[in-house]
């Protein structure tokens, strides 16, 4: 119980700071120190979905989630997971296991590669046009150190085919996919980190509280566990979502990257 | 983008998903000390609070008349909803 705690709680912070939900890192961490992967994996998820509600009045307040972007995607992921969960039985774990890994370490590549700012603040936007834009490009704003700084989503076509992608991966293995999710929609979309960060904040909490339905159904949630897992979800989603405000893309980047490389070890590691 | 693009910021809602959140807390708190079949309900009540966000977002765009977003958050909270519903009817037919 303490352990749920202890360990819900930081990788719901660290989850939401890198915009990885957290269930990825947990449920290797929950089964290394004896918990059966069957009573871990819907842990994970009850860590991701309250750490998702807990972070959304802070991203929203500082206007850093773009929803009509995440509602685009995840229609696309949310496909690819039924389609995922559908072929997870028929696919062996080691090779689960080596694609979740492969694609972790892939994507901290292609996040820690990339050196400065792609999205820069521009004088011509006041306070006052922070948010999402109403417009069908799934443009917006966000503040960066008092500046207002625009973006646009990029090659929107194959952002919402690798989100789909992705949520084939999450659906096979059973996790969020945030890992990838935020990756994809910084270095595909060319989103601002923070923008794709708390974006997928807001989506894995959708693909958690889906998964939740199934191992409900299956009998595999411990009600109890589930209580303090909800306990540090929130309680981590809600200071991870207190940091990303004061971070600066660049180290929000490194963030992520370290945290992939995590995923990516304790994946060779389980 | 042009600087004429109205901006939506629905802070109404941040503040009634963090309303939901500290009453979720109270109820995993309750359920962490009592056990039971209060325990029990919190896994639901969270995972059908995460959905009221798209939820209320597709009512709000559709009043709005942002309909082609609307229809894309519908879509996607009827989505988690009929998860639910379906592993409810499971549940309650294997007891």
């Amino acid at each position: 119980m303490v352990l749920v705690l202890l360990l819900g709680f930081a990788c719901a912070a660290l989850g939401t700071i890198g915009g990885i939900g957290g269930a990825a890192i947990l449920v290797p961490l929950l089964v290394m120190t004896g918990m059966s992967p069957a009573e871990a994996a819907p842990l994970g998820m009850v860590t991701v979905a309250a750490g998702s509600l807990a972070a959304a009045h802070r991203h929203i307040e500082a206007g850093v989630v773009h929803h009509r972007l995440g509602v685009t995607v995840e229609l696309a992921g949310a496909l690819g997971a039924l389609g995922g969960a559908m072929l997870s039985t028929r696919v062996p774990v080691v090779v689960v296991e080596a694609a979740m890994a492969g694609a972790a370490l892939a994507s901290a590549a292609v996040v820690l590669r990339r050196r400065g700012l792609r999205n820069l603040p521009d004088p011509a936007w006041g306070s006052a046009d922070v948010g999402e834009a109403v417009a069908d490009d799934l443009s917006g704003t966000y503040r960066l150190d008092g500046d207002v700084v625009p973006y646009r989503v990029e090659r929107r076509a194959a952002t919402v085919a690798a989100v789909g992608i992705a949520g084939v991966v999450a659906g096979v293995s059973g996790t969020s996919g945030g890992y990838l999710k935020t990756p994809i929609l910084s270095e595909v979309g060319h989103v601002p980190v923070r923008v794709a960060s708390a974006t997928t904040t807001f989506v894995v909490g959708l693909t958690a509280s889906s998964a939740l339905a199934v191992y409900a159904a299956q009998g595999r949630v411990d009600a109890r566990l589930a209580c303090a897992a909800t306990l540090a979800g929130l309680a981590g989603g809600g200071l991870g979502a207190r940091l990303l405000a004061g971070l600066r893309p660049e180290r929000i980047r490194v963030a992520l990257g370290v945290l992939l490389v995590a995923i990516g070890a304790l994946l060779v590691l389980w | 983008m042009t600087s004429t693009s109205p901006v939506d910021r629905p802070v109404a809602l941040g503040r009634w998903l963090q309303g939901v959140a500290a009453a979720i807390a109270v109820a995993a708190t309750a359920g962490l000390i009592l056990g039971g079949s209060v325990a029990t309900v919190v896994v639901p009540l969270l995972a059908l609070a995460v959905v009221t966000r798209p939820a209320w977002l597709a009512v709000r765009w559709w009043r709005e008349r942002d309909r082609g977003d609307a229809a894309r958050a519908a879509v996607l909270a009827a989505f988690c909803v009929g998860l639910w519903v379906a592993a409810a009817w499971i549940i309650v037919r294997i007891r």
